[in-house]
């Protein structure tokens, strides 16, 4: 028979997560005044709000009910029927009790739920015993093996044996379908999680049921590829091993790699993930719950782009020019007094006018502040900058959460889905409940587009000047006003690290808006003008970011000192006096700052990379070099007072 | 006295040229849409109580309990859909129904369209029936030139549009949910149903009030405007809830193989008299009362009133179903009977719901190692324990329906199963002589 | 290649026109795409009809592979389809196939050398009280024997599959609404 199982059982992480948006769900329902509904949950009463799923009743009242096609955010659809519970109520006048698939079932007051009577289980094993009859068990080889719903429910529901000695239904396998994805159909049980969430989440119907009956798979369009941005989520709420990642096939069992809790920095969304590592490697990301920017999910950028923090490519050796005029390997220490040697020298001979520096908007708020405290702090140089585009400065009017309730969406300039992922799910989201959205390529399309005081203007920060004032005509216009959506991950961490020189600078601040000058054009400027002499990058490339390139190129072709801190070669770096390695976001403390203003504070995750450092220490030791000790231990003791990170609990 | 075989829906089958509009409307076709139109829609929806008709595709749930749940106004766009999908084997009325009475359908929906405050009526025929289609669809160009289709009608200031929709091969469709995810241009798998989502009737097609009725449902409507609700319900001699007369479809072993309208409650010993009794020289088997969902009955009792609640009290069968009446004689292989419709199931199954998709297919398979021999004394207990699964637990009415005619003969013929197991073959049927 | 015209695109647009939403005419247009792509549906008639539809076109593969009367390989020019399901069974089905395999040369699902015969088992036909009986195109005969069988294929043989069956999707004209 079974092993033990009732609301005792361990739950599984994904399990959790489930019951815990359960419990967010009714908590909001309940704010919102929706009826509550009371009903008997294994003999323990329990209220609802209207609209629960017996099975999240279920939840609510501790039961335990196994599942593998329910989740809580997708629609029912009541397929795999492995939630079957005895639930007696009242239909057509007559009251009884009949097994239900408690997924697909509003709990409604006076029902009666069971979920461990004797039919039930009985029904439960016979389920399990029919998902299991055409499943290969090829536990040993799947990737999913150890973390599987499919394995956890038939060790504590599922009959001990199987009677099915007939053929088993055999595809070709481990089929990839895109450049991330493995499909293998012998193992799906046809749960349609994949294909609801490509219709209803991502949007894109780029996975679907072809075939029927027993012959129906999963699978992109014929003889087209799975090319969704949002592809890796399926790997995740597959109940089975029939969709896995192509990065992480074979990296590992799942109980070798350990998961820490992270912010992803691919774009300036600040996704919550779980960083799987595994011996210290970063194996593979997973969506983490922040309902307020990715619900649960991720887009492929940055659940398989982060891999790069594994790439032979990454910088780990400082480099200095040497007397040829060639970057060469060096240590730190040379590399380091090479950087202060210089700083002293033109601190002393052209005085702190002739200082610059360039804030990371890629980095975190720390980060910026210890560059700060090292020149403006130490040096008083003013010619602090971070701002590498023409966008106005300020947080968006529309938060990521607030698209989905907007009625009408417009995009400019962006492919939303990669550019901005998180705004575009809830625009799915704002879609499916009717709300027209509508993409253009240009500021050229906007007259085409009737705005009206409730519509929502999505607009990147890469334009120029000038479309920026067409937009806010048109905007002011209609009076329904833009947001501008910053491209990094923490695009504004600089002012709030003190850059502009603002005393206890806020988030607030942002919210109203700064002034749109780009002081880095002005370094820049200087740096062609030869009056400034010294210039710390850190971490970014304004060789290739900035608009005016030209300008870029005369700047960092000068005769000035330039230290550029980077985890890869770039444009930038190839200019560069001192190249200084550093470590990735996932080796690295710090907050962020994202797209709508949510502050989050990480940990680093696995160590750095051998021969790279976190740019906080970098910044730390420098001031050490030039008499500047700073009783520093964590990146935290240096995050300004009043700025408290929130987002990522 | 063998009962009197009163004809509603085929009194004119037979005479010439009724498929066309003159003749149709020369025996009285469209009088009664001519009522109906006049009249309130709940006295319409009364009148249907009143006669007691009940679904006549397979369920048999009574046609105002589903009218009547209707919204009584227009705010929105209502829809009336009729299933043609005709699929479940032994089934073959509605085919016969829409080549030879095309009118008495348009006529049929046209009154149930008055009744559910209804504009727009869809014929869903399935996609072999291209014949069928054809006529029904001539029959409905022809209405709108007669003016009994298309705007303010008859002066009613109703608009009334019908359209066909073909199918494409998917017996699931006929299920009705289903059916209405095929008409949206979806797969055709089912829908959730209360208490999991609310009726059809408030929110079904495109979210807005719509039902589902049968061709011969439909059909039935003129008849019983005609006799008023209480006349009709007079006819019918057995159960008190099983009235008026059905169409059905009698095959297999019979000297006339054909479609008959019969009065409900007719014994049914009689019902085999009428076509023709057991072919010559034979004797009854078993057979299956209403279509192959509904398992097989025992040779006796013969002598019961053939309806929707004789038929299941007197054959532990599901009953009167669809009206597909299959007639096996003593040469039967009932195992390979059973065999045959395991694999339809199986073919037809969409796939959407475990205990389907799955048991059928293992049911499948089952049964085709016992065919070739390699059947053991266990796989009779597993067929049983996987229908088991299925039973109750699939998420539609398919997977219900495919396991019926399994425990049926499993029940009353677990001998064939055993001589397949034991000898590889019938010993008690001589099949040889199929098809003589 | 796209195959549809602007004839095709019109009738596709008066189906359209019959539903609340353009999805809806996703079954009829696949008629429509089966006829302009010669009797079945590869990949680049669901494209043509996912692009006039609107529908994503994963969402068109779903339905065209669910059904089966959309065929997703070539087939032959006259389909023999013969009902095999239980009251023809019992009636000859079997043998009837067997006839016509052994005829033709092939075995059931499978068509002719030169792609002019295929014999197809296929489920309840709703003929059931004329039984056995067999499908050509759009046409039903029922109570066949192997002389129906005989007679047909002689006939069948040397004619174009149009002249024999109407396109299945050549909807008859519709009054003006």
């Amino acid at each position: 028979m079974s092993t033990q199982n009732g609301p005792d059982r361990p739950k599984t992480p994904a399990e959790s997560a489930d019951v815990n948006k359960v419990v967010t769900d009714t908590k909001a329902a309940q704010d919102a005044g929706v009826p509550m509904v009371s009903l008997v949950v294994d003999g323990k009463s329990v209220s609802v709000p209207k609209g629960t799923l017996v099975i999240e009743a279920a939840f609510s009242a501790g039961s335990d009910i196994p599942y593998f096609c329910y989740h809580p955010r997708l629609t029912s659809v009541g397929a795999c029927r492995m939630c079957l519970a005895s639930v007696e109520l009242e239909m057509f006048g007559q009251r009884r009790a009949s097994i239900m698939a408690t997924c697909t079932v509003p709990a409604a007051d006076g029902m009666v739920i069971k979920t461990t009577t004797p039919d039930v289980k009985k029904a439960q094993n016979g389920v399990l015993e029919l998902i299991l009859a055409n499943h290969p068990l090829d536990c040993p080889v799947c990737d999913r093996g150890g973390e599987c719903p499919l394995q956890n429910m038939t060790i504590s529901y599922g009959p001990p044996n199987t009677r099915f000695i007939e053929d088993k239904r055999r595809y070709v396998k481990a089929l990839p379908i895109s450049d991330h994805v493995v499909l293998d159909r012998e193992r799906c049980i046809t749960c349609m999680r994949c294909t609801r969430f490509a219709s209803e989440v991502a949007g894109d119907s780029k996975l679907g049921l072809i075939n029927r009956g027993a012959q129906s798979e999963v699978g992109p369009f014929l003889g087209g590829t799975f090319d969704s941005n949002f592809s890796g989520n399926t790997i995740e709420i597959c109940p089975v091993g029939a969709l896995t990642s192509r990065q992480f096939r074979f990296k590992g069992r799942p109980w070798e790699v350990k998961s820490s809790d992270s912010i992803c920095t691919k774009c300036s969304n600040g996704c919550n993930i779980a960083v799987g590592h595994r011996m210290g490697e970063v194996v593979r990301i997973n969506g983490r719950v922040n309902e307020d920017i990715n619900e649960e999910w991720t887009c492929d950028k940055g659940k398989f782009g982060n891999a790069d923090v594994n790439s032979p490519e990454r910088l780990t050796v400082p480099l200095i020019r040497d007397a040829h005029g060639a970057l060469v390997e060096t240590d730190w220490d040379t590399a380091l007094s090479a950087v202060v040697t210089n700083l002293q020298y033109v601190a002393e001979n052209y005085g702190s006018a002739s200082l610059a520096a360039i804030g990371t908007t890629t980095g975190t708020v720390e980060d910026n502040v210890l560059l700060n405290k090292l020149y403006r702090g130490v040096y008083s140089a003013t010619n602090l900058a971070y701002q590498l585009n023409e966008a106005p400065r300020r947080l968006p009017k529309a938060s990521i959460v607030s698209v989905e309730k907007a009625q009408h969406i417009v995009s400019i300039g962006m492919d939303l889905a990669y550019d901005q992922p998180m705004y575009y799910l809830r625009s799915v989201k704002a879609q499916r409940n009717g709300a027209v959205v509508v993409s253009i390529d240009s500021v050229i399309g906007l007259g085409d587009v009737a705005l009206t005081p409730e519509s929502v203007v999505l607009v990147p920060d890469t334009l120029a000047a000038a479309d920026y004032q067409v937009i806010d005509s048109a905007c002011s216009a209609a009076g329904c006003g833009y947001s501008v959506l910053a491209s990094d991950a923490n695009a504004y961490g600089p002012y709030l690290a003190g850059l502009d020189g603002t005393e206890a600078p806020s988030v607030s601040d942002l919210s109203v808006g700064l002034d749109a000058s780009s002081k880095a054009t002005d370094v820049l400027s200087g740096l062609s003008a030869g009056s400034i002499k010294h210039v710390f990058v850190m971490g970014s490339d304004p060789v290739t970011h900035m608009r005016d390139s030209r300008l870029a190129n005369a700047a960092f072709s000068s005769d000035a000192f330039v230290v550029v801190t980077s985890q890869f070669m770039n444009a930038t770096t190839a200019k560069a006096s001192v190249v200084l390695p550093i470590a990735s976001f996932s080796e690295t403390a710090g907050s962020y700052l994202n797209v709508d203003g949510q502050l989050q504070t990480v940990d680093a995750v696995v160590p750095p990379k051998a021969g790279t450092r976190p740019q906080w220490q970098v910044m730390l030791e420098l001031n050490a070099r030039v008499g500047n000790p700073l009783p520093v231990f964590t990146p935290s003791d240096v995050l300004p007072a009043g700025l408290v990170p929130g987002g990522s609990e | 006295m063998p009962v009197e075989q009163t004809q509603l829906l085929y009194r004119h089958r037979n005479v010439p040229g009724i498929n066309r509009l003159e003749t149709y409307v020369a025996h009285g076709g469209y009088e009664q849409f001519r009522k109906a139109v006049a009249m309130d829609p709940e006295a319409i929806i009364e009148e249907v109580k009143v006669s007691g008709l009940r679904g006549r595709g397979g369920a048999g749930f009574p046609t105002h309990i589903k009218w009547n749940a209707f919204p009584k106004n227009r705010d929105v766009e209502h829809y009336f859909i009729i299933n043609a999908d005709e699929g479940e084997p032994g089934t073959a009325k509605d085919r016969d129904l829409m080549n030879a009475l095309p009118h008495l359908l348009v006529e049929g929906c046209l009154c149930s369209m008055v009744a559910v405050r209804a504009a727009k009526c869809y014929i869903y025929i399935r996609g072999e029936y291209i014949e069928p289609w054809k006529s029904v669809q001539k029959a409905i160009n022809d209405a709108y030139a007669a003016g009994f289709l298309g705007k303010n009608v008859l002066g009613s200031g109703l608009d009334f549009d019908i359209y066909t929709h073909l199918g494409a091969g998917a017996y699931e469709c006929g299920e009705e949910s289903a059916l209405m995810s095929s008409l949206m241009g979806e797969r055709g798998m089912p829908r959730l149903k209360p208490p999991a989502a609310p009726l059809p009737m408030i929110s079904g097609v495109w979210k807005r009030p719509s039902v589902v009725n049968n061709v011969e449902t439909a059909a039935t409507i003129p008849a019983i405007l005609e006799l008023g609700g209480a006349k009709y319900a007079e006819i019918g001699v057995g159960s008190p809830r099983s009235r008026g007369t059905k169409l059905f479809s009698i095959s297999g072993h019979v000297n006339k193989p054909g479609i008959y309208e019969i009065v409900l409650g007719t014994p049914f010993s009689e019902v085999l008299d009428i076509a023709g009794g057991v072919r010559d020289g034979h004797q009854l088997k078993t057979y299956i009362p209403g279509g192959s969902s509904m398992g097989f009955a025992p040779p006796t009792p013969l002598d019961y009133p053939f309806d929707y609640e004789g038929i299941p009290q007197n054959t532990q069968t599901l009953g009167l179903g669809s009206g597909g009446l299959m007639i096996f004689d003593e040469t039967t292989d009932v195992f390979k009977v059973t065999h045959r419709l395991v694999d339809f199931y199986h073919h037809e199954s969409c796939g959407k719901c475990t205990p389907c998709r799955e048991g059928l297919d293992w049911l499948s398979k089952i049964y085709a190692r016992i065919a070739s021999g390699g059947g053991r004394e266990q796989d009779i207990d597993l067929i049983w324990d996987i229908c088991d699964s299925i039973r109750g637990k699939s998420f539609c009415a398919l997977g219900e329906g495919a396991i019926w005619p399994v425990m049926t003969s499993l029940r009353l013929f677990r001998h064939e199963y055993l001589s397949y197991i034991h000898h590889g073959r019938n010993t008690y049927s001589d099949a040889g002589q199929l098809g003589a | 290649m796209a195959k549809f015209t602007d004839d095709t695109k019109r009738r596709l647009d008066a189906l359209i026109a019959r539903y609340p939403t353009a999805k809806a005419a996703l079954l009829p247009a696949l008629w429509v795409a089966q006829e302009v792509y010669g009797g079945w549906l590869p990949p680049e008639a669901m494209q043509e009809v996912a692009d006039h539809l609107g529908v994503p076109a994963s969402d068109v593969a779903g339905v065209a592979t669910f059904y089966t009367m959309y065929n997703k390989r070539p087939v032959a020019h006259h389909r023999i389809e013969i009902c095999q399901n239980v009251a023809c069974m019992v009636n000859g089905a079997d043998e009837l196939i067997g006839y016509c395999e052994r005829k033709l040369g092939i075995h059931a699902g499978e068509m002719t050398a030169d792609g002019t015969f295929s014999v197809e088992r296929v489920e309840c036909l709703g003929a059931c009280c004329h039984a056995p009986a067999l499908m050509v195109g759009s046409t039903y005969y029922e109570n066949a024997t192997e002389q129906t069988v005989d007679k047909l294929i002689e006939e069948l043989a040397n004619m174009p599959s149009e002249s024999v069956n109407p396109p299945q999707s050549q909807m008859p004209e519709q009054g003006e609404f």
